[in-house]
């Protein structure tokens, strides 16, 4: 499904070059579940940041389904970041000011032509997916942690993306939160569910299929 | 904070152009009133009287003898001014006026017909008299739509009698009720209609204090020391054909007085509608200071709302992250914070409408200057407002759209 060929990224910091990723080829599959191992500044943040499409490569392939996401515009970047990929963070990046049902709903805010009846229906049933069901209506700031993440992660899930991006879920939660939320993704996963899971924790690595390890920008 | 800027500006907006509104019309209904074309010679002798008694005996300060403004300095603006289209006399008595049981302070006005052709004067029953009427000294009078009221609260005023002094009138006309009628209108030399009774000249001079007596050639030695007024008349009203006479002519007029006078000041030309037109640049000079204000206030409101906008993209570079990573475009983003920028800038125009709208009504009550709100003007202020919002979001908004994503979710 997604494939990348030769990837690399370079940064330049005035007359300073900087190679973060030289020359990554991964295949991800349907219904993978990968997790992406390294410490830091092996260029796990930056790989991932290339399949979740915030980031462009310097040079190399980006192909999802065989088109080649690499030559895309500003626009349509956006729209398939909107489509294809579901962000999972480690500090959960909700919207203060927002309910769960609302935070929830932003991607379908910025798919086309989504009426606001629908776009409640479907958060709402994103929430209860994750357990939420009686919390529609909380703001963040009157949720724990866990539940915060479990709000972050019905958001990636709403508009049905090929590849759920999960970077460092548990890192700020403890670790019997943390494993409810393993067993969520895990859950999800058996669903058909494709999620690349980035951490350094080896536990948490554990609950893929398979780990890819990075090392100064290669995948060894 | 950010939107008194924006307040001030709108309401300057708006009281602006409701006070140029406001005075745009009073004068357009003045220049009707006052007519075009038109030189207005009035007599000063009241003021003149006052000094002339004590110096009197002086030898020193002996007075040159004038006339006063007479009926021969009308025979004599007719005779050499050129292309006088109306012109009329006038004399005014302040005096009582007495329906069969109402009595009244007004004032007696006589005048020729074309004084109603010259200032546009209408009728709101009855008819004017006509020259041949003035000639015979007929006894009939118009009454202005406010005295007549009074007078004849409950009965139709046309045919009945009034009587000033010995002088009994019948009414043959009631005029037109009329707005717009200042005080700087009158001491432009403009009657109150509303309020006056308008006689033909000579039924006037020849019957009411017989003043038609000077009239005889070497009237000036006729009746001593009486106090009475000895100028025939009160004013020579001119109108002119052309408008690009006006000027010469009232300097024509003003010397041709000047020499049948000696020389002595006993009368001004003046020509209204000029002095209008000097008052309406005055009056534009005020709205041009008003929209100045407005516009540095709506510059310094707009930047105001430029440096919240840019400090909220700086507090929420996070949130515009997050946007973008779920889809967001950036145009998306860009639209957000216009329309923030928008809202902030809206909602300080609606106080500052209703603020306008209140200053204008504060002006026009304690000022007394006539102001007039517009629906275009509050459409104006709205679509100002918005326009702000937007002109100032834009770059904020800029910043926010051109945010790099992976940068703006590592923001803490």
């Amino acid at each position: 499904m997604i494939e990348l060929n030769q990837i690399t990224k370079t940064y330049v910091t005035g007359e300073l070059e900087y190679q973060a990723l030289k020359g990554i080829d991964l295949t991800i599959n349907p219904n993978d579940y990968l997790a992406l191992m390294g410490s830091s500044g092996s260029g796990k943040s930056t790989l991932m940041n290339i399949i979740g499409a915030l980031d462009v490569p310097t040079s190399g392939e980006y192909l999802l389904r065989n088109k080649p996401i690499h030559e895309l515009d500003d626009n349509q970047i956006s729209e398939f970041r909107n489509q294809e990929i579901g962000f999972v963070f480690q500090t959960f990046n909700l919207l203060p000011k927002l309910s769960a049902l609302e935070n929830v709903g932003l991607p379908l805010l910025y798919a086309n032509n989504i009426e606001k009846e629908e776009r409640e229906a479907k958060s709402k049933e994103m929430l209860e997916l994750v357990g939420l069901g009686d919390k529609l209506l909380n703001k963040p700031n009157e949720m724990s942690g866990g539940q915060r993440q479990r709000v972050a992660i019905a958001r990636a899930l709403v508009n049905s993306p090929s590849l759920i991006l999960a970077d460092e879920p548990t890192g700020n939660l403890d670790s019997k939160t943390s494993e409810s939320i393993m067993e969520l993704f895990k859950n999800l996963h058996n669903n058909g569910q494709t999620i690349l899971l980035v951490t350094h924790e080896k536990e948490i690595s554990e609950f893929a299929q398979r780990t890819i390890v990075l090392k100064d920008g290669i995948i060894i | 904070m950010t939107t008194l800027g924006i307040i001030f500006g709108v309401g300057a907006v708006i009281s602006m152009l409701a006070i140029g509104n406001g005075a745009q019309q009073q004068i357009l209904e003045q220049l009707k009133i006052v007519g075009v074309n038109n030189i207005i010679v009035k007599s000063l002798y009241d003021k003149e009287e006052e000094n002339s008694e004590e110096d009197e005996n002086d030898p020193s300060n002996a007075k040159k003898y004038s006339p006063g403004l007479t009926l021969k300095d009308l025979s004599n603006i007719k005779e050499v001014v050129p292309n006088i289209e109306l012109i009329t006399p006038e004399v005014g008595y302040e005096t009582y006026v007495l329906s069969s049981s109402i009595r009244k302070k007004t004032k007696a006005v006589g005048i020729e017909p074309s004084y109603f052709k010259i200032f546009n004067i209408e009728l709101e029953q009855g008819s004017y008299f006509n020259q041949i009427q003035n000639k015979n000294r007929k006894k009939v009078c118009l009454l202005g739509s406010t005295l007549s009221k009074l007078l004849f609260p409950k009965v139709n005023p046309i045919g009945k009698t009034v009587r000033i002094g010995t002088l009994n009138l019948q009414v043959i006309g009631v005029i037109k009720k009329m707005g717009g009628i200042a005080d700087n209108l009158q001491s432009m030399g403009i009657n109150d209609y509303n309020n006056e009774i308008y006689v033909p000249i000579e039924t006037l001079l020849s019957r009411y204090k017989d003043r038609g007596n000077i009239n005889v050639q070497n009237n000036w030695s006729w009746g001593g020391g009486k106090k009475e007024n000895p100028n025939q008349l009160d004013k020579i009203i001119v109108q002119l054909k052309n408008s690009k006479d006006v000027a010469p002519s009232g300097k024509l007029m003003n010397r041709m007085i000047g020499r049948r006078h000696n020389q002595v000041e006993d009368y001004a030309v003046s020509i209204p509608e000029q002095t209008l037109k000097q008052q309406k640049e005055t009056d534009d000079l005020f709205n041009w200071l008003l929209g100045a204000i407005a516009s540095i206030s709506l510059v310094v409101g707009g930047i105001g709302i430029m440096n919240i906008m840019l400090a909220s993209v700086q507090e929420r570079i996070k949130e515009i992250g997050l946007r973008r990573a779920v889809g967001a475009k950036k145009n998306d983003i860009k639209m957000q914070f216009i329309l923030e920028a928008s809202f902030i800038s809206l909602f300080g125009g609606i106080i500052g409408i209703i603020l306008g709208i209140s200053l204008s009504y504060a002006v026009e009550i304690f000022l007394e200057m006539p102001t007039k709100i517009s629906i275009f003007s509050i459409f104006l202020s709205f679509v100002i407002s918005v326009l702000t919002g937007i002109v100032f979001g834009y770059l904020p908004a800029n910043k926010a759209a051109e945010q790099n994503p992976v940068n703006s979710l590592k923001y803490e």
